[in-house]
């Protein structure tokens, strides 16, 4: 009796159209909103990478604004020490408070005489003409504000003070940090110390990278309304 | 068997109810896109707008006296205005990003700038590029970016 009745009810609601409508209504919109939902979501956060890709790209030139005015401090502080050591050589004399702060390798060569005794442009005058230069520009870049950002070297006080081998390019690495930014740039510089004959000292740039910094993915999801929408 | 029938369909009040729903709930549902069709159009305009930039500021770095970006073919029809320490060139694209003349019809602009801001021992100088859209007399700011280059 009971299976009848179900059975009836069934029919009934299967064959009625009444509402059908509505439902179809419903489905509709639910669609609809679904598929703009998912719209708006790709494209704010297509604005949102666009927008850190922008603001990214504006801190990285401000980083490299301070770099270069960094690297121009670097060739301030090479050029002069070129300047200084020309002219000891010149005069042949050194001033006496660079001269105390020598490292005594350079001052024995001084005190006696060596550029004096050996003839013009010997190995022994241009090594130390080298020697004095590069003495010159460590001191010189010790005592800068680019030393604060000193990252590594292998252009230390010991290696100016040995006699260095022909072969050696002395490098320096500094890192120009953006205090606003956290984001740091590094610029990695060759020497090239020969002070041979008609030779005029260079440096190379031969890094200019950022350096990578540590990253997170923010796993939270984050609905807020982006800036100006 | 006619009563039958009746009951059986879709009657003209529930049509008129539903499309009546649909068309209200549709406003809502026309304008989320509109907005999301505004949001892609404004994320692409600023992706533009800072290749755009680097592009220049690239060309900038390479050379000093500015011939690299003479080059470009963004260049071509730029505008140049020169008074004193300030060098200042006005570019008109069109929707596609493509340089037209002032006298066309024209949808962003482009300032590039070039100030010397020292000049003592060595020079310093500020180049900025400011990134306009300029629509029904509305000007609208797309981005803009700074650079300092020392000489």
């Amino acid at each position: 009796m009971k299976l009848r009745w179900k059975k009836r009810i069934r029919i009934k609601l299967v064959q009625r159209s009444r509402g059908s409508s509505s439902v179809l209504v419903i489905m509709i919109m639910l669609l609809l909103i679904t598929f703009g939902v998912l719209a708006m979501m790709s494209s704010y956060s297509n604005l949102k990478i666009a927008r850190k890709h922008a603001q990214w790209t504006q801190d990285y030139y401000q980083l490299e604004s301070l770099a270069d005015s960094d690297l121009k401090t670097f060739e301030i502080l090479f050029n002069k020490a070129m300047t200084d050591t020309q002219k000891h050589f010149v005069s042949q004399t050194i001033d006496p408070s660079t001269f105390d702060r020598m490292p005594d390798a350079i001052k024995a060569k001084f005190t006696n005489n060596v550029h004096a005794l050996e003839p013009e442009n010997s190995a022994a005058v241009n090594a130390l003409k080298s020697q004095l230069f590069l003495y010159h520009l460590y001191d010189a870049y010790r005592l800068s504000p680019l030393f604060e950002n000193h990252n590594s070297s292998n252009f230390d006080y010991e290696s100016v003070t040995e006699t260095a081998k022909p072969e050696w390019v002395p490098e320096i690495v500094f890192a120009t940090k953006d205090k606003a930014t956290n984001r740091q740039l590094r610029v990695k510089i060759a020497i090239d110390a020969r002070l041979a004959d008609g030779h005029t000292n260079t440096f190379s740039v031969m890094e200019w990278c950022e350096v990578p910094a540590e990253f997170e993915y923010d796993e939270t999801l984050n609905f807020e309304d982006p800036e100006g929408n | 068997m006619s009563v039958k029938h009746k009951k059986k369909g879709v009657s003209l009040v529930e049509l008129i109810l539903s499309i009546a729903v649909l068309s209200i709930l549709s406003v809502y549902v026309i304008q989320m896109f509109l907005l999301s069709q505004k949001l892609n159009a404004e994320a692409k305009a600023l992706d533009q707008s800072v290749l755009l930039s680097e592009n220049i500021f690239e060309r900038v770095e390479t050379d000093k006296s500015l011939e690299n970006v003479y080059k470009m073919p963004l260049f071509k029809f730029a505008e140049k205005i020169e008074s004193g320490d300030v060098l200042h060139h006005k570019l008109y694209l069109d929707e596609k990003w493509q340089p037209v003349q002032k006298t066309n019809a024209y949808l962003y602009t482009v300032s590039f700038i070039a100030e010397e801001i020292q000049a003592l021992e060595y020079s310093i100088v500020d180049y900025s590029i400011l990134i306009q859209k300029e629509e029904n007399s509305e000007v609208e700011q797309i981005y803009e970016i700074e650079m300092e280059k020392t000489y």
